[in-house]
């Protein structure tokens, strides 16, 4: 299967979350600024990036765990993939999991800054109090989507 | 092969350019394609099937929001992370003149006076721009030879 985690630049919550899924991150454990620099695509992407379906590896059962910035299209952006893919008749291949309900102020506030306006030392502090005080939320967010995908495998 | 033409909704000006390739002609209003400015439609996300073509393709109309660029450039990669090759998909992006406003427009139309905006929007589209949206989709034909 392909999940593909999205969210507003596909640069930072959709990127933590891809690395819970693939254990780059402990779950039990919040992440030093270094260790959320040292994820691949973290607080690394520019406008280029922008609706790019990135790969950043694959899980033990073999899924492939992507990520994806979709501006501010919301979960609209998720229907249309799965939409794409029914027509294909490969929807049961692919799993699109929106991220930016998981997403605070202080999250929004630093990627902004440190994207958008390219002031990265500014926005970067701001970034990982954002992403740390959000991670157990997203620990939560990809233990649902790990439990969905093996539900649906075994159907 | 499947075809896919996109817009910023896709129940105006992607769904009148996919009624084109499917029918070679348009009724004397639009509002007569069926779907035309179906906002519940629309809100679903979804590729709407609007027919087959002479080679027996199937043609959809698909809503993409604000930034229909970045949407194709999304499903393209979309088709080679599923295995497919890009002729599996055809995707064509139709753009006319305001079509930033229409999912604004189909959101009014969400919260009443749907038929007043349902007719504004076939005489605005048929007021020029489905000129454009003619020769982008036989354009789009010679380019991909579908005649």
């Amino acid at each position: 299967m392909k999940i593909i985690y999205h969210c507003f630049g596909g640069s930072h919550s959709s990127v933590v979350a891809a690395a819970l899924h693939l254990g780059l991150l402990n779950r039990d454990k919040l992440p030093t600024p270094d260790e959320l620099m040292s994820l691949p695509y973290f607080d690394k992407t520019n406008n280029d990036d922008f609706g790019s379906i990135r790969l950043v590896g694959n899980d033990e059962y073999g899924n492939q765990i992507y990520v994806l910035g979709k501006k501010s299209m919301g979960n609209r952006y998720a229907r249309m993939l799965e939409g794409v893919a029914e027509i294909l008749g490969a929807r049961n291949q692919l799993l699109a999991v929106n991220c930016m309900s998981r997403v605070n102020w202080f999250m929004k506030l630093g990627g902004f800054t440190s994207r958008r306006l390219g002031a990265a030392a500014l926005g970067r502090p701001v970034l990982e109090k954002g992403t740390v005080d959000a991670f157990f939320k997203l620990v939560n967010l990809v233990e649902i989507t790990r439990f969905k995908v093996m539900a649906g495998s075994r159907i | 092969m499947k075809i896919l033409f996109i817009g910023t909704t896709g129940v105006h000006h992607s769904l009148v350019a996919a009624h084109w390739l499917v029918h070679n002609d348009l009724p004397d209003k639009l509002t007569q394609i069926a779907g035309f400015a179906d906002n519940t439609e629309d809100h679903k996300g979804l590729p709407i099937l609007v027919g087959h073509d002479n080679r027996n393709n199937e043609v959809y109309s698909l809503g993409a929001g604000r930034d229909v660029l970045m949407a194709k450039k999304t499903i393209e990669e979309l088709l080679g992370v599923l295995g497919f090759y890009p002729h599996d998909l055809l995707i064509k992006p139709i753009q006319v003149r305001g079509d930033r406003l229409f999912p604004f427009i189909n959101k009014v139309c969400s919260v009443g006076a749907e038929q007043g905006m349902r007719r504004m929007m076939a005489r605005y589209l048929s007021s020029g721009p489905v000129d454009s949206i003619i020769s982008q989709v036989e354009g789009f034909r010679e380019h991909y030879q579908l005649h």
